[in-house]
């Protein structure tokens, strides 16, 4: 499948860095041609990593609702089970995986607000710093370089 | 247009150009836009507002004009337009360069631009270095959003000065300048500015007050469940210290928010976060971890040096454990700026991507460790 998703946008950071940008003459908006341009460079180098993140992170997830599960309110069980009946069956659907996520994440949120156990707290919490190492949407550099 | 080509548009405005104003212009007013770009409606109308504010402000001015006006890239939050303004008065023609400060229709945040004039209007009874303010049209009547223009003080903006090119010398010089600003801010006499009036005065509830407000942001614009970011807020809420007393806050102080000439600070700017509040706010703004880049020199000026010069120049005793309570603070406040700007992005209000600051709930998580 050629040009290949990477091949496509590292093409449009070209074109817009060699084509647009030298007849952008505002300062404001080549500054917002580049922070853009940026952003399209971090989804060519990031964007295949998502299926995997997000694979990763339901898996823990369920993991830690499940043990959670006991000791949490009746309410809060059931929709825990109702979340985790709801799983998507076909992994390659990624927008259904992403939409998983985000019920799991409430769910998580509940969970520590609720009456879990400490041990899964803990574990909830390290799985929480992990997440952040391995997030696959990072872009820093909003703030100016140079001195303006 | 070759590239650095500046393009001027110059224009006689001899009757009333915008019925939305309700400001005549007078027939010897004219304004001049410098770019370097193509100018459009949209900026001519900008420049011909700004000529009839300033008719209107000045009834003694006349010849007014404004050229030069040009949308910098600085300024993350607000519209910032730079422009030169020219009138005569008393037979003599005076230039200024002034700012228009305006609220665009997404930011990173939502402030009030009357209160950020209030506060610089109290400041210039004070010794603290900021912009002069000229007006504020605080309902937007004018400029279309709420707005308001300032004389431009001389100065470079360097966000990372304190690790730029100057010698080490240079930066500690800068570096203990900006914490001896920090402690003229908080010796700001509060009474008799009447910023109590303007800003409210916490008491002793500052870090509560703080965390309530950027509370009520997070809900606001909050796209998904963020588990930790909840997780954060109640510890923070369960450690929220009573404050010693109440200063005046800048909420957002950094070099980046400086003006800069030779090695001194010219203007502190950016005042649309500031507040009364606990005096270690600005502290835990400026040694969190997170933002170590633009406010350490490593090894030479670090949270240690800083607490010290901090407390030599005020006086004050720094509880570290309150001081860290204020680094997490910093951080998840930051959070909610970021989120706020993702949140305008996905409603297509700014036209600047940000991304969940994972990189903060590392910092934070971090440093709730160490408070344990």
């Amino acid at each position: 499948m050629r040009p290949s998703i990477i091949e496509q946008l590292d093409g449009m950071c070209r074109v817009l860095e060699e084509t647009v940008a030298p007849e952008v003459h505002s300062g404001h908006a080549l500054e917002i041609l580049r922070s853009l341009v940026s952003n399209v460079r971090m989804l060519s180098r990031n964007w295949h990593s998502v299926p995997g993140f997000l694979d990763w992170d339901n898996g823990v997830t369920v993991e830690l609702l499940s043990s959670a599960r006991p000791s949490v309110s009746e309410t809060l069980r059931n929709r825990i089970d109702a979340a985790l009946a709801g799983a998507p069956m076909n992994q390659t659907d990624i927008l259904a995986v992403d939409a998983f996520n985000e019920r799991l994440r409430q769910l998580t949120t509940e969970c520590l607000a609720d009456t879990v156990m400490p041990p899964v707290r803990e574990k909830i919490l390290q799985h929480l710093f992990d997440r952040t190492t391995r997030y696959p949407m990072r872009l820093s550099g909003a703030t100016p370089k140079q001195p303006s | 247009m070759p590239p650095g080509q500046r393009w001027r548009w110059v224009a006689a405005i001899t009757m009333l150009a915008d019925a939305r104003t309700a400001l005549p212009l007078g027939k010897s007013q004219s304004l001049e836009v410098a770019d370097g770009a193509a100018i459009d409606d949209q900026q001519k109308l900008l420049a011909q507002k700004l000529v009839a504010v300033l008719q209107s402000e000045m009834p003694k001015a006349s010849d007014v004009r404004v050229s030069q006006l040009v949308r910098t890239s600085t300024g993350l939050s607000r519209e910032n337009w730079m422009f030169v303004a020219e009138w005569r008065e008393h037979d003599v023609i005076q230039s200024r360069r002034m700012l228009l400060r305006r609220d665009p229709a997404g930011s990173l945040l939502v402030t009030d631009r009357e209160r950020e004039f209030q506060v610089l209007r109290a400041l210039e009874t004070t010794s603290i270095p900021a912009p002069p303010v000229r007006w504020v049209d605080s309902a937007g009547t004018v400029f279309g959003s709420p707005s308001m223009i300032m004389d431009v003080v001389e100065g470079t903006c360097d966000w990372f000065v304190l690790n730029g090119s100057r010698p080490l010398e240079q930066r500690l010089h800068l570096a203990k300048g900006f914490i001896e600003l920090l402690a003229r801010i908080q010796k700001v006499n509060v009474p008799k500015t009447g910023l109590a009036q303007t800003l409210g005065d916490p008491g002793k509830n500052g870090a509560a007050k703080e965390l309530g407000q950027w509370e009520a942001e997070f809900r606001r614009v909050q796209l998904e469940p963020l588990p930790e970011m909840e997780l954060i807020l109640d510890w923070l809420r369960q450690r929220a210290p009573v404050s010693a007393g109440s200063v005046l806050v800048h909420g957002d102080f950094k070099p980046g928010n400086a003006l800069l000439m030779g090695n001194e600070i010219t203007a502190m700017l950016d005042w649309e976060t500031a507040h009364l509040g606990d005096p270690l706010e600005d502290l835990g703004w400026i040694t969190n971890p997170a933002r170590a880049r633009e406010h350490q020199i490593r090894g030479i000026w670090e949270r240690e040096q800083i607490v010290h010069a901090y407390t030599k120049a005020t006086g004050r005793y720094v509880d570290p454990r309150e001081l860290l309570w204020w680094n997490v603070f910093s951080c998840w406040k930051l959070s909610v700026i970021i989120l706020t700007g993702m949140h305008a992005f996905v409603e297509g209000t700014l036209n600047r991507i940000y991304h969940t600051p994972v990189w903060l709930f590392q910092n934070m998580f971090t440093l709730m460790k160490e408070a344990t």
